[in-house]
């Protein structure tokens, strides 16, 4: 029988989990013939467990101080910057030589609603802020109070380990199951999923 | 390791006449009329072929008699993901088999002893699940194909809906023993995968050492009569659920001093293991689930196979523990109770919540 050829590369792709199903089958089927890729996959996943076991590189002294001067307290925050310029609620002072009367500029002697420096309709848009802010308190505060009354009973956390050993006593014996998947299941509950999609 | 062995294989007496007496039960109607009974849900399915079900039932009784030992892997997917493990398997007639596993980044290196007699409850076993599979699914024999070097039979069991294969066996010729078996849900993906990429067929490794054994089965079964009283003080306790998956075994254990049922179904093929305890679930606490709506219904899931859904609903906390497809986890998951994920709508709860804010301000309340 002719051997495929070696694993190679594949065999990083096949420890982190990155092989799609027909490749992780095929290479699968070559590790358990091949020992010198099945010494390598090994090798490949020692090596990975090493460095995920590793500690992490202690900071050095510099950053640790810096860090906790971070920690100490300093100045406030500053200001948030607003996305949109609003318009000015409090009305700012008249540039020197500009009438300070709420009287009109224009020409037809009518009030300018929409001048910014109108103490009117500043007030009015105080009060209308105010009660708005206060209606959607008094609205969150009597969502939140209205939430539904937490299910009665003492809290629960189901054993998984002793679960998993029961399922598999009870599943084991049906016929045509597979004895690894059994001892599998009982061993560490079963085979879990990485993180990653293989691509499937 | 060793290289597969051609032959060697012995069947016992005993394990010719078992697929006899089955083939008598389960095959009558291959031969001639009608198909096995189904659910009715399921349609009417081709007839089941008889040489198949011989065949699955030497299969059946094979490791009463075979010993083989040999490197497999177990393979299963998701719509979330996949993930592989390659074991040594070691079997003894009438002692058990020893499953080796090295570590992976997934998992952790485990030995595990699966006894004979540990793993294998009455109800569950035996010719009930043969039964059971050849009338949920189609039986046919799908021709020779080769396993590790050894000449095998291909069978198949179909979805009785669309015919797409729900499962294929391929079966050693000499001895009857599974050396391949490959499971799929009704869209045709495969889902489940384990194959002997080198077996030793007639002799179990020279290894003596034993690691330890799979502790057995909760001993404490609860017959009819228990679990309508069980029933009657709020424990839920379905015959069956969606699927065609029928009620075959029922243990009562311990957790933390307090009661937890343990529900075993089975259509033949899938295996679904409901377990129920008193209290609300402590979902803060849970590791490596996750909150997700199935089937109209927040549960918490762990994806892997076995796949895992918890939840809590009218003061019990519920564990499914399934191999099955994905759509029969959604239904079984969608039969059971549940709360409502929301409550009444937005006004109620305003309305309940402007009533408790004035309860706090008022003197008298």
């Amino acid at each position: 029988m002719i051997r495929p050829e070696h694993l190679g590369q594949r065999i990083s792709a096949l420890v982190d989990g990155e092989l799609g199903h027909a490749a992780r089958d095929r290479a699968l089927a070559h590790i358990a013939h091949c020992p010198s890729c099945r010494a390598a996959l090994e090798e490949e996943r020692r090596v990975k467990d090493r460095l995920t076991a590793a500690p992490a590189p202690p900071a050095s002294p510099e950053l640790t101080a810096r860090l906790r001067a971070l920690a100490e307290p300093g100045d406030p925050l500053p200001p948030r910057e607003r996305r949109m310029p609003l318009t000015p609620l409090v009305p700012t002072l008249p540039a020197p030589g500009r009438p300070r009367t709420g009287r009109s500029s224009r020409p037809d002697g009518r009030r300018d609603s929409t001048r910014p420096g109108s103490r009117g309709t500043t007030r009015r848009v105080r009060y209308t802020a105010a009660a708005a802010s206060a209606a959607g308190l008094m609205l969150v505060t009597a969502f939140l109070a209205g939430a539904a009354p937490q299910t009665p009973g003492t809290p629960v956390l189901p054993p998984a380990a002793e679960i998993s050993v029961e399922h598999a006593a009870t599943t084991s014996g049906l016929p045509l199951s597979d004895p690894a998947f059994g001892a599998v299941t009982a061993s560490f509950g079963g085979l879990t999923f990485p993180p990653r999609a293989s691509g499937r | 390791m060793s290289r597969p062995v051609l032959g060697g294989g012995r069947v016992g007496v005993a394990g010719l006449l078992a697929p006899v007496a089955l083939l008598a039960l389960l095959a009558g109607s291959a031969a001639g009329s009608a198909p096995t009974a189904r659910p009715a849900s399921w349609g009417e399915g081709a007839p089941n072929d008889a040489r198949a079900l011989l065949l699955l039932g030497r299969a059946t009784q094979a490791p009463a008699t075979v010993a083989y030992h040999g490197v497999q892997f177990v393979s299963a997917w998701s719509d979330t993901g996949s993930t592989s493990l390659v074991v040594e398997v070691d079997h003894r007639p009438g002692h058990g088999t020893t499953v080796r596993s090295n570590s992976t980044t997934q998992a952790p290196a485990a030995d595990t002893f699966l006894p004979a007699d540990g793993v294998a409850p009455s109800v569950i076993g035996g010719s009930n699940a043969l039964e059971r599979l050849a009338g949920n699914y189609t039986v046919v024999l799908a021709g020779r194909r080769t396993v590790s070097g050894r000449p095998a039979d291909l069978v198949e069991a179909r979805w009785p809906g669309n015919h797409r294969p729900a499962a294929r066996f391929w079966l050693d010729a000499a001895t009857g023993l599974v050396l391949r078996r490959e499971v799929y849900d009704n869209q045709g993906r495969t889902t489940r995968a384990s194959a002997f990429v080198e077996i030793v067929v007639g002799r179990a490794s020279s290894t003596q050492h034993l690691p330890p054994a799979m502790p057995d089965a909760w001993s404490d079964e609860v017959d009819y009569s228990d679990r309508a009283a069980m029933t009657s003080k709020g424990w839920h306790c379905p015959d069956e659920l969606p699927g065609a998956l029928d009620l075959v075994d029922a243990r009562r254990g311990e957790a933390d001093g307090a009661p937890i049922l343990h529900l075993s179904y089975t259509d033949g093929l899938a295996t679904v293991s409901l377990f129920e305890q008193r209290g609300r679930l402590d979902a803060d606490n849970l590791d490596g689930y996750q909150l997700r709506d199935q089937g109209g219904q927040a549960v918490y899931v762990r994806d892997g196979m076995p796949q895992r859904v918890v939840w809590s609903a009218h003061g019990t906390v519920f564990t499914l523990v399934a191999d099955a497809p994905a759509s029969t986890v959604e239904d079984v998951v969608a039969a059971l109770p549940h709360e409502p994920i929301e409550d009444e709508g937005g006004w109620h709860r305003l309305g309940r919540g402007f009533e408790r804010v004035a309860s706090w301000f008022n003197p008298f309340g």
